[in-house]
């Protein structure tokens, strides 16, 4: 078997539209876009339409609601698809998941992917509302980014799972941003979630309330904390380049 | 021998945020923050995500050679962490701070060299 084709993305419902808009959530700094797209999927009811299988994953399956669920989910809600990991991505099965992903966008005719993380600040103790910042491959994209409230990187470092998505989507001419908020290096952080979650309503014309993430943050990070724990040692395991956070 | 278990919630309405990952309890439902250590030459700041904890009840007592840490969380475990020091400090001077869920323990070095001064 090709390794490519050890990932593979199962449809449970029929997903058919024109040029969806995808958001991605998959465990990264400070938990930001896995906080923030599942407290988006629950919180706007969107249906669950297929998941993610690949034997590179860690044998995890989760339980919801007394059900037995894959860990890598595809939820809709109309013209949007979110992607939600409850289990970090190693680098190898990154490499292959980004490309396997990049693809269904393009079969999809994807109009838009937004990647969702964070960026890590030390003082971020003495921010009450983190900024967000951003980049696209799309100059267009850019200037609705910025429109939403979102400080656009002129200089820097997009790194880890979200850079092969955006390197991919480059190769395959598929319009793709990231959006990264200011957030705690090695704790969830929901205060950053519900940042980005104001900017995505902005973007996507959706209305998640955000209200829950920060009145209840202390309980989401007791209850994400083994994933931050789990996630910070792959983020080791990356071997990152150590880059600055260079912006202005 | 510590025995490591996870323990779900069995209430059916409770979303992916309430059930999943769930806290990696011990035997003596004590578990450990979430820690970051930063080091200069003068002192080792160690920051401590301790999410569900009154000030009031966090416990920090300092040695020579380690900085111990307990609080209870409202959720009915506690967290316990235990900071090995690879150098000496002077308890009396350690400094503690708690905002918005996280400890901040300033644990300053302990001058080893002095100049002495030739009579």
């Amino acid at each position: 078997m090709d390794n490519f084709d050890e990932i593979a993305i199962i449809e449970t419902k029929k997903i058919d539209m024109d040029n969806p808009i995808i958001i991605e959530g998959v465990p990264d700094i400070g938990l930001v876009g896995s906080i923030a797209v599942s407290h988006m999927v629950a919180e706007q009811n969107f249906e669950e339409v297929g998941y993610i299988k690949s034997d590179l994953f860690p044998p995890v399956l989760v339980v919801h609601g007394r059900k037995v669920l894959n860990p890598v989910r595809i939820f809709q809600k109309g013209k949007l698809i979110a992607i939600l990991s409850e289990i970090p991505i190693d680098p190898r099965p990154g490499y292959m998941l980004s490309k396997k992903l990049t693809q269904w966008y393009k079969e999809k005719g994807a109009e838009l992917i937004i990647s969702i993380s964070g960026m890590s600040l030390q003082e971020r103790i003495d921010i009450d509302d983190p900024e967000v910042f951003g980049t696209s491959n799309n100059e267009e994209i850019l200037k609705k980014m910025e429109g939403s409230g979102v400080n656009i990187l002129e200089e820097g470092f997009v790194s880890g799972f979200y850079a092969l998505i955006l390197k991919n989507s480059i190769e395959l001419n598929l319009n793709s941003s990231v959006l990264l908020a200011q957030c705690y290096p090695s704790y969830p952080d929901p205060g950053a979630a519900a940042s980005i979650l104001k900017i995505l309503n902005k973007m996507t014309g959706l209305d998640v309330d955000v209200k829950q993430l920060t009145e209840q943050a202390e309980d989401l990070k007791v209850n994400y904390r083994a994933l931050m724990e789990q996630t910070n040692a792959s983020i080791q395991r990356e071997n990152k380049v150590d880059v600055p956070t260079m912006y202005r | 021998m510590i025995r490591r278990y996870y323990i779900l919630k069995g209430n059916a309405n409770n979303s992916f945020r309430q059930t999943y990952w769930h806290i990696n309890y011990c035997e003596c439902n004590n578990i450990e923050p979430l820690t970051e250590f930063n080091e200069s030459k003068e002192a080792l700041i160690v920051t401590l995500d301790m999410p569900c904890v009154e000030k009031e009840k966090i416990e920090v007592t300092s040695e020579e050679n380690c900085v111990r840490i307990s609080a209870p969380t409202r959720k009915g475990f506690c967290f316990k962490k235990d900071i090995n020091l690879p150098f000496s400090t002077d308890p009396e001077k350690v400094l503690a701070t708690f905002k918005k869920g996280i400890l901040v323990i300033e644990i300053p070095k302990k001058v080893k060299h002095y100049k002495i001064e030739i009579k």
